[in-house]
């Protein structure tokens, strides 16, 4: 059980994915092409990549903060 | 009035998100958030009658009219909270029982707003027991996105998403999801988790891996408006809700499922970008019409409710105001300063709160009687438990990794 409270903990990971190279990563990727590219630099891969590359960064804000739609569409 | 950008922290660790602010008749500075979601009552008529819904006026005809769809879309035109784009969703009462002209012309009444630079996408949640041909026909013809509610199989479904002679929906539902499905339209799925369906994990990703489900999003039954009772109100719903979550992610993941609530969260807290603010705290972030052209903000679900309190949640009438001067009206400003101070509680007394930046007013409000409040069942059961779910898993993938240090170099260099 972490020690860690909720704040620190994303942080870490923030830190962590933030010092690997996302550029990198999406030069190696190829699927990257799969979910579209949003721009020449930021690959939207898949989920599982993301997470296994660190190439979280790529996420674009347009998807919506995770509360964003979330909670409401039907009942 | 004038818009303000401003940078503030919203959280002590969080990265500084930027904050937008309109200024009031009066000069007061008041911060909004920018247009992402316009939800729609094209009618509170819904043709079902589900156990937990907490809409009220649901056998209302009414339909909205034209000219108030013409009036909002107007509105927004010049409106300074709108960015590049927006969703509109038509909801708060079941779409397909008003006319398929009616979308049509509303799609249409909305490209005016690619003027100002701004894209419209629409979108439709359904109970499907209404779709036919024509309707796929619009569907495809016009792009409105459409989701689906259906709560898994027959034996989970039926029990709450009944017709008003006590029928189950379910063999309706799924007529209109094989329509959907002939003629090619891809739709999501909204699942509503009961304290019952909470027992059934496995019957349900093994039932929407059959039909083909590939986007899912998990509702879970709240205390809200017309719903006084929720079957998550007892002791051990939070327990058992937690169980069904670990079970669902493994499952989902198997199955190529992608289940909404983990991978909204998980893409937020990668992004970096948490700790930003929550849409439904501020104004302007979810815009809600009636069908009479009366508007709210903050959560959608505060439309068209009553409350002890607040007596209405009604900032005006687009046939008499814009929306932007709802800034002026006082009901508005004594909502929004509850909204606020309710969000600084959380911020103060929930280590969650860089995830979520302080819940939804809308439960507050008819859990706890007010908006100055903070924690809810509903933060307990749909944020906290979901967060308790997914952060250790994007921990135990990352430190993998980092045990394995030489392996990426491998894999990215």
């Amino acid at each position: 059980m972490s020690t860690l409270t909720i704040d620190e903990r994303v942080h870490r990971i923030t830190e962590r994915v933030r010092s690997r190279s996302t550029e990198a990563t999406y030069r190696q990727c190829d699927q990257k092409t799969r979910y579209g590219c949003r721009d020449s630099r930021q690959c939207s891969h898949c989920n599982v990549l993301a997470v296994d590359l660190g190439c979280g960064a790529s996420w674009s804000d347009s998807d919506g903060g995770w509360d964003a739609h979330s909670d409401w569409s039907d009942r | 009035m004038d818009a303000v950008t401003t940078a503030q922290p919203t959280a002590a660790s969080a990265l500084p998100t930027p904050a937008h602010c309109l200024r009031a008749s009066d000069g007061r500075l008041v911060e909004y958030s920018p247009l992402q979601l316009l939800v729609m009552q094209s009618t509170p008529l819904c043709n079902i009658d589900c156990a937990y819904c907490y809409l009220p006026d649901r056998q209302n005809p009414k339909r909205m009219r034209m000219e108030t769809v013409d009036a909002v879309y107007s509105d927004l035109m010049t409106a300074r909270f709108v960015g590049k784009q927006f969703t509109t969703v038509w909801h708060a009462g079941e779409p397909l029982t008003a006319s398929i002209r009616f979308y049509a012309d509303a799609v249409r009444s909305s490209h005016r707003l690619a003027e100002r630079g701004c894209k419209v996408v629409h979108s439709i949640q359904t109970n499907a027991t209404l779709v036919n041909d024509d309707w796929c026909e619009f569907f495809k013809e016009s792009a409105v996105r459409i989701g689906v509610s259906i709560d898994g199989p027959a034996d989970l479904h039926d029990r709450n998403r009944r017709n008003r002679s006590g029928q189950g929906t379910h063999s309706r539902v799924m007529q209109g999801i094989s329509l959907l499905r002939r003629h090619g339209i891809e739709f999501h799925v909204i699942c509503v988790l009961t304290r019952h369906s909470l027992d059934h994990p496995d019957a349900l990703i093994a039932f929407f891996a059959s039909i083909g489900i590939q986007r899912l999003g998990l509702n879970i039954e709240e205390i809200e408006g017309a719903n006084r009772v929720s079957s998550m109100s007892v002791p051990d719903s939070a327990d058992a809700l937690r169980r069904c979550l670990v079970r669902l992610h493994e499952l989902a993941a198997k199955e190529g499922i992608v289940i909404r609530e983990f991978d909204s969260l998980r893409r937020y807290i990668y992004s970096g970008r948490y700790g930003r603010v929550n849409v439904q705290s501020l104004p302007f972030g979810v815009v809600s019409v009636d069908v009479e052209g009366n508007y709210s903000t903050f959560s959608p679900e505060l439309l068209t409710m009553r409350h002890p309190r607040y007596s209405h949640f009604t900032f005006g009438n687009i046939h008499q105001e814009p929306l932007s001067s709802m800034l002026d009206s006082s009901h508005f400003r004594s909502v929004y300063s509850d909204i606020q101070a309710g969000t600084n509680r959380c911020r103060t007394t929930c280590e969650y709160f860089c995830l979520c930046g302080g819940g939804a007013p809308s439960n507050k409000a008819f859990e706890n009687g007010t908006f100055d409040s903070a924690e809810t069942t509903y933060c307990r059961l749909a944020k906290k438990s979901v967060i308790d779910v997914v952060l250790p898993t994007i921990e135990s993938e990352l430190e993998i990794r980092l045990d394995e240090g030489n392996s990426l170099v491998a894999i990215t260099s």
